[in-house]
């Protein structure tokens, strides 16, 4: 027989979560939010600004939306072999993730103060090392070599709004038809003082689309 | 924990004893408040509504992801952040506080609602910031880091919710990742890592979720996602070694084959060691090592031997090395498994395991022994299609056998089907002519019908038998 006495709940809901495990995950949640935040916003405030020559075109992804992929003369390996300091490029045992550096020289003085869009900077030095020494017309800009001729600064994806898409891809069609070049098309660029770096704006022809 | 179905059959049990006269009415109400019969009323209900709430709380979290995609310019990148941050901190407090509060109130199940969506704006708050700085990585880091987020609140509040949830964002952190590093540009990534060793974040950090959340899908899930990474990542790692060391190739074939369902078959709720709250998972995880043994058995069936697999061989790096970590800690929590499986203290013996432990561990070592004279020695493929067709044949005739004796209908309903299946399959593989082809459809449709009749009238005797013992 079952005893009547005084009956003893089974505890069906044993879910006594202290609020300590709550904001301990809340701060670690926190603290990826910030983790990929300030890197690139210590550049975008620390950076100085470049201008490269670039070469669209447009994918979308769901989390970011709309971008243009963007490769650049520099994202060619052929064209770095040639620099000077490029040779070991040309090493057929380059271990995979190889880190270089480029050295970017600004425009001349006078093509800097012509119309928009603004003159590109030009890649003057490929160095395996950092360089410790630079003028003041010169940045460093880094780059990796990932798979096998892919090169990658950082720089590959510029994102835009949705309702941007047509009227930026007539504009790339205006100027480079006018051009039969895609010379016109240049991405600006912030650069610390390590060689890291994140676009900023893109200019197609005269206009400069900044989002 | 006593199960909901226990005690909604337990509460139709005592309606019948106090019918009967079995128990009087003080004893039915002691029963009833012990077993809190009333809420079981409630239950169905609770669960549409959970259902209902998890569902707009995904729709929400969804929309403002498809706005930050949107890439909306009337708002400053400022105010947005400031927006995203504060709707992911207010929603995740306000779901905490709520959730915390009675599961009798609707309230709480708002709260689990809010706390999924908190999860989705994490998501929201990563792409936008992707998004703002236009960081160029791939997709799938995003959601690594995002799935690493979710997980430590899936932790911390025990919830099936988040855990199901974040396991479909480890999912897709996992397999962008192995498509990232077979055909993308960007294979070598730092969270990489992630996606070499996901068969032990699966272990160790899913697995012991789901009893802390103690949730059977979470559990059967995790186990299905972390068998299928362990196979892809040591093919992926095997393939690297099949031009230059077919030996090592083949052994690790053979691992990748026979662990899963090894390790799954000797998986007992006491292997971990924090207590269990007496869940019994043991039963899902056999139901899975039988499926993952089919299914490799099933696949080796083809006529597939004759063309040696020609991979390309690929760079190996010293993080590859890594992995065979991953193989040595599971070979050694499978060994250890089989161990606590067989061990009897108190018998002269010692160490004994029942006739389908000792049947399924022979399946697993001789479809192992069979890749690894193929591949090393190399016997007849024909040899080798044939043998894997009678394994699967003796796995399904198996599994048929068992189900007669315990009546279980997964196990009757299984075999039936992986009997009909490799029937139908090497009908369609060989060209076979179409009067033999309606032939094999007659006596499989006769077959499964007749098994089926035949298996229920079995399980009428075995019932009575029971009640009349």
């Amino acid at each position: 027989m079952i005893q009547a006495s005084t009956p003893n709940p089974i505890n069906l809901s044993p879910r006594a979560i202290a609020p300590w495990r709550f904001w301990l995950a809340i701060g670690f949640q926190g603290i990826l939010i910030a983790g990929l935040a300030l890197p690139s916003l210590f550049i975008y405030l620390n950076g100085t600004s470049v201008i490269l020559q670039t070469i669209p075109v447009d994918p979308y992804d769901w989390l970011r939306g709309y971008s243009q992929s963007l490769r650049y003369d520099i994202s060619n390996l052929e064209y770095l072999r040639q620099l000077p300091g490029g040779g070991f490029l040309s090493d057929a045992k380059l271990p995979p993730q190889t880190v270089f550096y480029l050295i970017l020289q600004a425009p001349a003085h006078a093509i800097v103060q012509s119309s928009p869009p603004p003159a590109p900077w030009r890649a003057i030095a490929v160095r395996r090392d950092r360089p410790p020494n630079l003028s003041a017309q010169q940045v460093l800009l880094q780059g990796k070599i990932v798979g096998d001729r892919t090169i990658q600064y950082g720089l590959e994806s510029y994102y835009f709004p949705e309702d941007q898409q047509v009227s930026m891809n007539q504009q790339i069609r205006a100027v480079t038809g006018a051009t039969g070049s895609l010379r016109q098309l240049r991405v600006e660029a912030r650069v610390d003082s390590s060689g890291r770096a994140i676009p900023v704006s893109l200019w197609i022809g005269d206009r400069n689309y900044k989002f | 924990m006593v199960s909901e179905k226990f005690r909604h059959q337990l509460s139709q049990e005592v309606k019948k004893w106090q019918d009967e006269g079995l128990i009087d009415e003080i004893q039915v109400q002691a029963l009833a408040d012990r077993y809190q019969f009333s809420a079981l009323k409630n239950a169905d209900n609770n669960r549409f509504i959970l259902f209902l709430m998890g569902l707009g709380s995904i729709l929400l979290g969804l929309a403002v992801i498809t706005f930050v995609a949107a890439n909306w310019q009337i708002w400053s990148k400022e105010v947005k952040l400031g927006l995203l941050i504060a709707l992911w901190l207010g929603v995740n407090i306000a779901g905490f506080y709520l959730e915390r509060e009675s599961e009798d109130s609707g309230r709480s199940r708002l709260g689990q609602g809010l706390l999924l969506a908190g999860t989705l704006l994490l998501g929201a708050t990563f792409g936008f910031i992707a998004q703002m700085f236009h960081l160029s990585g791939a997709s799938y880091e995003l959601f690594l880091i995002w799935g690493l987020g979710a997980i430590v609140m899936a932790w911390a509040l025990r919830l099936t919710s988040l855990g199901l949830c974040t396991l479909i964002l480890l999912e897709i952190g996992y397999w962008g990742g192995i498509i990232e590093q077979s055909f993308g540009h960007n294979p070598s990534s730092s969270l990489m890592v992630f996606v070499r060793h996901f068969p032990m974040i699966i272990t160790f950090l899913m697995i012991p979720l789901a009893y802390s959340c103690r949730s059977y899908w979470l559990f059967g899930l995790a186990t299905a996602a972390g068998i299928l990474a362990f196979v892809t990542n040591i093919g992926l790692f095997m393939s690297s070694f099949l031009v230059s060391s077919p030996w090592i190739a083949s052994l690790l074939l053979a691992i990748a084959i026979g662990l899963p369902p090894a390790l799954t078959w000797a998986y007992q709720d006491n292997l971990w060691f924090f207590p269990t709250n007496s869940l019994l998972f043991s039963s899902i995880s056999r139901k899975i090592a039988i499926i993952s043994l089919g299914a490799s058995l099933y696949l080796f069936s083809f006529h597939l031997w004759e063309t040696t697999p020609s991979f390309k061989s690929i760079v190996f790096r010293a993080e590859d090395w890594l992995m065979l970590g991953d193989l040595i800690i599971l070979g050694g929590i499978t060994l250890w498994a089989w161990w606590r499986l067989g061990w009897r203290g108190d018998r002269n013996w010692g160490w004994h395991i029942d006739r389908t432990s000792t049947a399924v561990a022979g399946l697993i070592l001789l479809s192992g022994f069979l890749v690894w004279i193929y591949l090393v020695v190399g016997v007849y493929p024909i040899f080798i299609t044939v043998s894997f067709n009678i394994l699967l044949s003796a796995l399904a005739v198996g599994c048929i056998r068992r189900a007669l004796g315990t009546g279980k209908r997964f196990g009757f309903w299984g075999g039936i089907f992986l009997i009909v299946l490799q029937l139908f399959t090497r009908m369609l593989e060989y060209d076979t002519g179409l009067l033999l082809k309606a032939t094999i459809l007659f006596l499989c449709g006769v077959g499964v019908i007749t098994a089926g009749l035949w298996f229920e009238r079995c399980l009428k005797r075995l019932h009575s038998s029971v009640e009349r013992s």
